[in-house]
Parts: structure tokens; sequence; C-alpha cells
């Protein structure tokens, strides 16, 4: 990051990575839909869109990779809280596993034009 | 308004305009995807976000669900879904009903069950019969129990096996209900008078029986069993069974009787009120 711009393409990138993100969010204890939201803009994904969290959520409480309840709040209208399932604790685990081999072999491949240059 | 409440009205406001751009959604998809919305928009505007535009949050929200936006999709493919709906919310409308018909297949079932036990005759298949035959209510409820356990699930039996019974049971069941709502008419028009009225099909012209001995009644009552075929029995004014040979002495003359002379006669009961002709004033006589 330069002179405080992100990435241009992290939202492009976020897309591919989205349910991953969401399902470990909530792998390390059961969150409201914006409470997940703030936790991944914690967690270094700043330009993440609330709207495609919330869409997200209802996904995978769809497929039954969360389940969820509601818990009234003092503050304004009831929240829906979302914690995992053991089939969203088996999707994440899936993921992770996909996703680590995929960004090493990125990274392998980011690594080597390193290597290319500093032989220039 | 606090700044609480005024982040509230505006996350209410904010939710209601995404809802709108999702009009052209079923509103069930629409529930349950915004469902808890205004909280999750109140939270961020009380984090100092800013409210976006509410039909691209639509298009995201809807997308990040994966719900097809229904202008993006070819007109036959919208067609199919409309119809694929409403075929969906008849079939829920009928089973719906299912439980109605458990129970309805338990009577028709103990039915045809007297049918091959006792009556041998489909007219007779009327529930009006059923107090001659008390067996038939705890049978009926046999049925009914195990009929609605088959409707659960709770007994086990192959779908075509299944299948097989509803259809096979489909015209009894027409038959039974047609057949009872005709017995319900005639027992409706006991007095039904010649002059005013065409008698119905199954009544005959009621005789004359005051002044007789019951046994002259009970004559006459088996001469119309064996004229017009119908199963006929005598009651008193209670509606109690009367038998002639055994319980009542020939010392009775009926004073009263119901159907009335000449009206026609539909019900199975002829119902008589007797006095003894020992006796100096009449009294009302029954067993």
């Amino acid at each position: 990051m330069v002179n405080g711009e992100r990435p241009a393409d992290q939202t492009q990138l976020l897309k591919g990575v989205l349910d991953m993100a969401v399902l470990a969010v909530l792998a390390n204890g059961d969150a409201y839909g914006y409470d997940v939201v703030r936790r991944l803009r914690l967690g270094g994904v700043p330009d993440v869109a609330e709207a495609s969290v919330y869409g997200t959520l209802r996904r995978l409480f769809n497929d039954g990779h969360l389940t969820s309840y509601v818990v009234p709040s003092d503050e304004g209208p009831h929240r829906k809280y979302y914690g995992l399932t053991p089939a969203g604790r088996t999707r994440l685990n899936d993921l992770k596993s996909g996703w680590t081999q995929f960004s090493s072999a990125i990274n392998l491949l980011v690594a080597s034009t390193d290597e290319g240059e500093s032989h220039d | 308004m606090t700044e609480s409440n005024e982040s509230q009205s505006h996350a209410e406001a904010f939710a209601a305009e995404v809802r709108d751009a999702m009009r052209a959604l079923p509103a069930d998809v629409v529930r349950d995807l915004t469902d808890g919305l205004e909280s999750g928009i109140a939270a961020s505007l009380a984090d100092g976000g800013t409210l976006p535009n509410a039909t691209e949050y639509a298009r995201d929200l809807m997308r990040a669900a994966q719900v097809e936006f229904p202008a993006e999709r070819k007109p036959m493919v919208a067609w199919v879904d409309r119809a694929s709906a409403a075929a969906k919310s008849i079939l829920g409308w009928f089973r719906s009903l299912a439980p109605a018909w458990w129970v309805l297949r338990g009577w028709v079932i103990t039915q045809l069950i007297g049918v091959m036990l006792v009556f041998g005759e489909m007219h007779r298949v009327v529930m009006n019969h059923w107090n001659d035959n008390w067996w038939f209510y705890p049978v009926f409820l046999l049925v009914t129990v195990l009929s609605v356990e088959l409707g659960r699930g709770r007994v086990r039996l192959p779908r075509i096996a299944v299948g097989a019974l509803n259809l096979a049971l489909v015209i009894p069941t027409i038959f039974m209900l047609g057949a009872n709502t005709r017995q319900q008419d005639f027992s409706s028009l006991q007095y039904q008078s010649p002059q005013t009225s065409t008698p119905l099909s199954g009544c005959v012209p009621m005789p004359k029986m005051e002044g007789m001995a019951l046994d002259q009644a009970q004559a006459i009552i088996d001469s119309l069993r064996s004229d017009y075929g119908k199963s006929v029995g005598l009651a008193d004014m209670d509606g109690k069974p009367l038998n002639v040979e055994n319980q009542l002495p020939r010392n009775f003359i009926i004073t009263y009787q119901s159907p009335q002379p000449d009206a026609y006669w539909c019900d199975s009961k002829v119902t008589l009120y007797l006095t003894s002709i020992n006796s100096t004033s009449p009294t009302t006589s029954m067993p």
C-alpha cells in the first residue's frame, strides 16, 4: 500500500474468498451481521461491502452452514446472531485447505518474479 | 430526536427503499434477505458510516446471496417460475387438507367394513345406522387412528401402496357422502303431506294405526316392510325400540302415531303412544 492507497483489486479478490472470510470470523465466535462486517474491517479488509456480507450470511445460512438466533437489543431493533454449524466448520476447513494451496502457488509465482528482477 | 433515534429512523427509511428495490422478488425472499437490516444499517450509521444507494445495495445483497434479479431473467424462465409458484401454492393448499382426508378415510373404511360384515347393502351405508351396531364406534376410532398415523408417516407403507389405497377409496367416498346426504334429506321430512308436496323417492304413505292394538300395528309394519323393502321398527316416544312379543301386553291400544296417517314416512322408525284399555283414565304407557 502506497500513500494510504489500498490495492485496487482488493474488492475483486475478496469476492472469491468472502465465504471463507465470513466463516473464519464466525469460527472465532457468534456475531450479528454488522459485527461480522466490523470484525472483517478490523481484520484488514476495510473495503468489504456490508450488503455483500449480509447476502453471504443469508446464503450460508440457507445452505446449512450457519445457525441463527435473535437477541433483543437495547439500542434498537432485534439482532440476528449467526454461528457455525458442524457443516459450516467442515466447509471452512475445505475452503482453508484450498486457499492454502492456491495462495502458496500464487506466492511462489510472485516470488519468482522477484528473483528474476534481482538477476537482471 | 436523539442521535440513536435519528440513526434508527434513517435506517428504517433506507431499509424500506432497499425492500422497494427488491419488489419484483417474492415477498418471502425479500423478507429473508432483509431480516434484521435495520439494526445493521443503524449500527453502521452509529459507526460513522454513510448510506449508500439503496438500489445498488439491494443488488449487492442479492448478488452475494445468489438471488437472481427478476429483470435479468428470460421471459420464459420467469413464466415457468410463476407457474411453478402457483402450482406449489395450490399443492400446499391441498396438503393442508390432508388431516381431514385422513379422518374421512377412516370413516369410509369403517363403512366398507360394515357393508362387508353386517349390511350387505350399499344403501344402508350411513352413519345413522351405527346406533344399531355399537361396535362401529370403536372400530371407527381404531381405523381412524391408523389412518391418521399412516398420514403422519408413523405407520409406514410403501408410497405406491398408500397411493393405491387412496385411489381405491375415491369412488366409495363419493358414493357414501352422497348416500349420507340423501339419508339426511329423508329424515328431515318425516311429516311431508301428500297434498302439498311431492313424495321423495324411498318414502311411503303412512297407514292409520291409531285405535289399533300394538300387534295389529306390527302386522301393518311387517306388511310395509315386505311391500316396500323398508327396514322398519317400532319405537316409543323416547326413541326406544318396542318389542311386541316380549315386552308389551296386548291390552294396549295406540292413541297417537308418528308419522301421522297419510303423511309420507321416510325414516326407519315409527313412534307410537300407547294407552291401557283397562284403565279408566287414559295413560300413556311406555315399556
